[in-house]
Formats: structure tokens, C-alpha cells, sequence
């Protein structure tokens, strides 16, 4: 099978299946803009803004699901759910929060939308329930509101009722 | 290669859309827009180390700044949440609050009367509205005849897309203002009754020859208010001035075909109509009109619930014209009483046959309560259909008709009250389950004593035959141990059988 040669940001070099790197809808449209021929095995492809950890762990991911059909197309219809993460992935994103935000910037700068989803769910998942406080103190987000604006908030909030 | 190796590196560095801000004092949302040149934070090694725990990078300290990246996170949480999410910085706010997708497809800004009388004056009233740039407005228990609503409707009209009308009051001229100033709603619900004034009369007022289009509405829902809702709506009760609710002014009214016939003409982007406690004719002129519109391709779902008075089949007729453009994923017929068989006996079911065949393929749902068709009814298979909820019917024998529904997930079935069949109803979600242990379940209890008794008399022959080699006590002590774990064996499979019975009944 044809390989292609992935190269990280630090200087990590992946040879990876054809097949599996075009799951990357940037590197398709890469391969397809060059013209990348099956014999330029020895091409290398530079990613500037994946480190090497990460693209070993996006590879993986590609690797593993590289027989799933095509995602179905993006449906406004559709209820969006965050409990229907297979096992598989929910251990292979058992990992720091900060490897985590890297592979969904990974797969948002590669553009694989099954592992950007499935990244997104994750995070979400870590979201629910939560006070703002939490939130802010998961993320290391600074409380940029002064007290009234907070309070200004709250009462916007108690106007809204789900649909 | 070499030669085409930098055009796609800077083509590259256009799509980088993350941001370090090794700075982590302020934030303020400009900064996140910026683009650095500096793209990416250093690679993070996973490890439980306190001082790498505090220093470690999260969505605060490199923003994910493609407001897009955060629409996806946000995207999949409920309302509630994402409420608690504007709370936790400007950031987010604003992402949230800007976000259509986000909040406003999930909330509406709720109105009711108790939490008005906390507001101090009109301008904090629209203030209010205004800051929220609020597409989804939901009036519960407030008098819309005020001079603050009807100013609202004229100011914020042409932006509302999800109208939501409980339990209010409202004369004619603030119907007739919602009717002009709402061009653009998707959503339009009314549930409510005006005291001593005909519903009808005040929202589809025979003069009113619907000149206003909603080219944009998708569901229209319809509702007269129901006893159980009017004694919920005890805010209105109490306060001074307000009307009480009267129970005969809840039945009885009827919508004409011209009515319908200029609202459905009015709306050419329908895709799902709710009308629930009218009377039979209703029904019957709003079929006709839907049949007639061969335009109306788009509606997917109709819900006719409650429907009160005297119903007989004849109010499904208009159903059962062919029109071929009209294709539905999902129905509902629900009548508020009990509908005796009359007439020929096989009205209703022939009625139902035709009037579903046109939608035989495409039919996901079919709710129907209180309709009185039996299994003859379902004579073609259905390949699509997933729910079928069959609640009060004259369908005595389900499991004869599962065959016709390849696809159903689930079924729920009640049978009517008065008729004596032993199989009264249940509901089950499809798969393993309809199998043989259902048909065991569904079993008489004699069959099932005799087979019990079956068992039974086999276990203790060969017990038997086994006999005539023992000869230590060990051997014996075995055997009687066989008989007691037999006996309580057959003792515990009666009991099981009279619980089934007693199910069953």
C-alpha cells in the first residue's frame, strides 16, 4: 500500500498508509493539489502545527477507524448527543486535558470531523452539570465579569425556559 | 515537489486558528481574534506534576479561538448548561449569547405574569428584549392587550421566529397585530381560550381574509385549552379582573374550510400542523383543504389531538382522496372520548386502510387513541414504520398484525376498555424479546401446566430407572437431594405461571 510521509512540527517524521492520512481532509486536498504520485513515497509531508505526541495519537485514531462509513452529512434536524461515544474512543481520550484540546486543534487544523466530534463530545461531557466557577477552574478561564455584570447575567438567565 | 512545497506552507498558516497567549492575565474578547505568528504552545507532557497541573494550558490559557471550534463544543450541551456557560466569561458570552445555533434553538424568553410584576417600568420590559437580540418569545398568563406587548410586537416583530401564546388574553386587534408584524415566524403555537369570546372569531375572524403570508412558518399548533390546563393556569384565576375559565366554552367550536383553507394558502412552508381540541368537522375540513393544496409537499406530520364531539369515520373521508405529493412520516388521531362502534362494522377500519395507503411508505409514526379499528385495518406492510402507539383501539390481537411493520422499534397498545379479550395491552420495544418468549408469556396457563407436569413426570422416571443401581447412602442421599430441588423447581413454576395469569388479566 502507498505511504506517505508525515512530518511534525518538531521534526518527527510518521510514514503512514495513503488511505488512512486521507481521512485528513487537508491532507487529501494536499495530496490532491500536488499531484502527489503513489511512487514519491520518499515526498514529506511538513504539519507546522502538530508536535509529535499528538500526531502519533491522531494517527492512531485514524488507524483504528479507518473502516467507519463516511460521517453522515451535518443535519440542523438532528438532535446532537454526547452519550454515544463508542468504549473505544472514550479510553483513547482518557489522556491530560491538554493532550486532549491539542488532538481536537489537531483534528480541527486537519480537518477529520469523525475525531473532531468525538473530541468536542468529550469536552462537552466534562461541561454539563457544572457551576461557572467549575467551568472557569477546569479550563483556567479568568472571571473577566465584574460582580454586576454577573448578576446582570443571572437575571437575563432566569427569563430564558427551554423550548 | 521542492518547487511546490512553500506555496502550501503558507497556504497552511492560513488555516491556523489557535492562539497562544502565554499571557494569562487579561482577556478580553479582542484578544482572542488576533492571530499570532507564534502558533502553536509548546507540546504538553502528560504528567500529574503540581507545578505542571497549574501551568497547564486549557481553553483559557490558548484560547481555541475559532469561535466555530467553540460552537462545535458548545453545540451538543442542553439549554440549561449552556445558560451556565454565558456566566463563565465575556468570551463565551458572546459566543452564546450571538449564537442562533446555539441558545436560541433551545431556549425562548419566557414572559408570564408573576415575574412582570418584579420588573419596574415598560423600558426595562424592552431593554431587556433588546439585549438579548431574542428570536423566541413565550407568553404565559399575560394580558396582551397591554400597550407595553403591542409596542413590543411593533418594534420586535419582524424579528421573531418562535411565538409561543399560553393562557393569554388578547383581543382581536392584538391577534391582528401578531397576524401583520410576524412575517418571519417558523414556530406559532396559540393555547389559550379568551373568556366568553370564540376563539375562532377572535383569530380567524371571517373579515380577515389572511392578506399576511407566513412563507416562513413550519409548525402551527393550535390548541384549545383542556380542564386539566385551565386549572393549571391558576395565576389567571386569582388575579383581580381576570376571567374565570368555563368549562362549556371548551368544546364545541369548529374551524370552516374557507378559514383553513386561507391559513393553509398562507403558509407554503409547513412541515408540521397540531390541532388539538377541536371538534370532528375540523379535522375533516382541514384534511380536505391539505388534500386540495397540491403544493403543501412539505408537511411531514399531522396531530389531531382531543378531538371532542360527536366523530364518526366520515370525518376521515377527506383523507382518503388521493393526493400524491403529500407524503407523511407522521400521524396522529386522538379523540378526547371513547368512539363506540356504529354503523357498518367495518367503517372505521376501510376508512383507515385507504386513508393510510397513500402514506404507507413513507410513515414512520401512527399514534392513534380512541379510534375505533381493529387488526383489519392493517393489511399491507408498512416499511418504514418505527413507533406505533395504538392506545384504547378495537386492535385486540397485536402480535397478528407485528408481521407488517419490518422496521418498529416500538409499540405501545391498549385495548378498549369494554371488550373481553384476554390480551388488554402492554407495550414492548421491539427485537429479541417478540419471540418465543413472548409467545410463552402469551400462553394459557393449562398449556403451561401441562408442561410443566410434562417435565416433571420425565424427571422423576429416570430418577427412578437410577434407583435400582444404588446401593450406598450417598447414592440414595443424591437422589432425594434431585427430588427436593424438583419439587421446588415445579412449586417455583406455578407460582411464575399464576403471576403471568394474573398479568394477563
Amino acid at each position: 500500500m502507498p505511504v506517505v510521509r508525515l512530518q511534525s512540527v518538531d521534526g518527527e517524521v510518521f510514514p503512514v498508509d495513503v488511505e488512512i492520512a486521507r481521512m485528513s481532509f487537508a491532507i487529501r486536498n494536499m495530496l490532491d493539489d500536488l499531484g502527489v504520485q503513489d511512487n514519491d513515497a520518499e515526498e514529506v509531508i511538513p504539519l507546522p502545527n502538530v508536535t509529535g505526541p499528538i500526531l502519533r495519537k491522531v494517527i492512531e485514531w485514524c488507524t483504528h477507524h479507518k473502516d467507519d462509513p463516511p460521517p453522515p452529512e451535518e443535519d440542523d434536524t438532528r438532535e446532537k448527543r454526547t452519550d454515544d461515544i463508542p468504549a473505544w474512543d472514550q479510553e483513547f481520550l482518557r489522556v491530560d486535558q491538554a493532550v486532549l484540546f491539542d488532538i481536537i486543534l489537531a483534528a480541527n487544523y486537519l480537518d477529520i470531523k469523525g475525531l473532531l466530534d468525538v473530541t468536542c463530545k468529550t469536552v462537552a461531557n466534562m461541561i454539563k452539570g457544572k457551576t461557572p466557577e467549575e467551568i472557569r477552574k477546569l479550563f483556567n478561564i479568568k472571571n473577566d465579569f465584574t460582580p454586576a455584570e454577573e448578576e446582570q447575567i443571572r437575571k437575563e438567565n432566569e427569563w430564558c425556559e427551554e423550548k | 515537489m521542492d518547487m511546490e512545497a512553500p506555496r502550501f506552507t503558507t497556504s497552511l498558516k492560513d488555516r491556523i486558528t489557535c492562539n497562544c497567549d502565554t499571557d494569562s492575565g487579561s482577556h478580553s474578547p479582542d484578544d482572542v481574534w488576533h492571530d499570532t505568528e507564534e502558533s502553536l504552545p509548546a507540546s504538553v507532557t502528560v504528567s500529574e506534576d503540581e507545578e505542571c497541573s497549574i501551568q497547564r494550558p486549557g481553553l483559557g490559557r490558548y484560547y481555541i479561538c475559532d469561535s466555530q471550534l467553540h460552537e462545535r463544543i458548545l453545540g451538543s450541551l442542553e439549554a440549561e448548561d449552556l445558560l451556565t456557560c454565558r456566566l463563565v466569561c465575556h468570551n463565551w458570552y458572546n459566543i452564546i449569547g450571538g449564537s442562533e445555533e446555539l441558545l436560541w434553538k433551545k431556549c425562548s424568553m419566557l414572559f408570564t405574569r408573576s415575574r412582570l410584576r418584579h420588573i419596574d417600568g415598560a423600558y426595562t420590559k424592552l431593554d431587556l428584549i433588546k439585549r438579548f437580540h431574542c428570536p423566541n418569545v413565550t407568553f404565559n398568563c399575560i394580558d396582551l392587550r397591554d400597550e407595553i406587548f403591542r409596542n413590543f410586537l411593533i418594534i420586535y416583530g419582524l424579528q421573531l421566529k418562535y411565538l409561543k401564546i399560553i393562557n393569554c388574553f388578547f383581543s382581536k386587534s392584538s391577534f391582528d397585530l401578531i397576524l401583520l408584524q410576524c412575517p418571519n415566524l417558523e414556530y406559532f403555537h396559540i393555547n389559550c381560550v379568551p373568556m366568553s369570546v370564540s376563539l375562532c372569531d377572535v383569530i380567524f375572524p371571517p373579515e380577515l381574509h389572511f392578506s399576511v403570508k407566513f412563507p416562513k412558518l413550519e409548525t402551527l399548533i393550535l390548541e384549545r385549552i383542556c380542564p386539566a390546563s385551565a386549572a393549571s393556569a391558576g395565576a389567571v384565576t386569582v388575579s383581580a379582573g381576570s376571567p374565570s375559565w368555563k368549562e362549556e366554552n371548551l368544546n364545541g367550536e369548529n374551524l370552516t374550510g374557507q378559514v383553513l383553507q386561507q391559513l393553509i394558502e398562507s403558509c407554503k412552508n409547513l412541515k408540521r400542523v397540531k390541532f388539538s381540541g377541536w371538534q370532528g368537522p375540523t379535522m375533516y375540513n382541514l384534511l380536505n383543504t391539505i388534500n386540495c393544496r397540491s403544493q403543501l409537499s412539505t408537511l411531514k406530520t399531522i396531530e389531531f389531538e382531543n378531538i371532542s364531539g360527536k366523530v364518526d369515520e366520515s370525518h376521515l373521508f377527506a383523507f382518503c382522496s388521493s393526493n400524491t405529493n403529500l407524503k407523511l412520516e407522521d400521524l396522529s388521531i386522538s379523540f378526547k372520548n371513547e368512539v363506540p362502534r356504529c354503523g357498518k362494522i367495518d367503517d372505521f377500519d376501510t376508512v383507515l386502510e385507504v386513508a393510510l395507503e397513500n402514506h404507507r411508505d413513507t410513515l414512520k409514526s401512527l399514534r392513534l387513541k380512541n379510534v375505533p379499528v381493529t387488526e383489519k385495518a392493517f393489511r399491507n406492510v408498512f416499511p418504514q414504520l418505527e413507533n406505533l402507539r395504538l392506545t384504547s383501539t378495537w386492535v385486540a390481537n397485536v402480535h397478528e398484525i407485528l408481521p407488517l411493520f419490518p422496521k418498529l422499534q416500538i409499540i405501545d397498545y391498549t385495548h378498549y376498555s369494554n371488550s373481553k379479550v384476554k390480551d388488554g395491552g402492554g407495550s414492548f420495544k421491539c427485537g429479541d424479546r417478540v419471540g418465543l418468549l413472548d409467545q410463552f408469556y402469551h400462553c394459557t396457563t393449562y398449556d403451561k401446566i401441562c408442561l410443566a407436569s410434562f417435565i416433571s413426570v420425565a424427571g422423576v422416571m429416570v430418577m427412578v430407572a437410577l434407583v435400582f443401581q444404588f446401593d450406598t447412602y450417598g447414592q440414595w442421599f443424591i437422589f432425594i437431594g434431585f427430588l427436593l430441588l424438583m419439587a421446588i423447581c415445579i412449586a417455583d413454576y406455578y407460582q411464575h405461571c399464576k403471576e403471568v395469569e394474573e398479568d394477563s388479566k
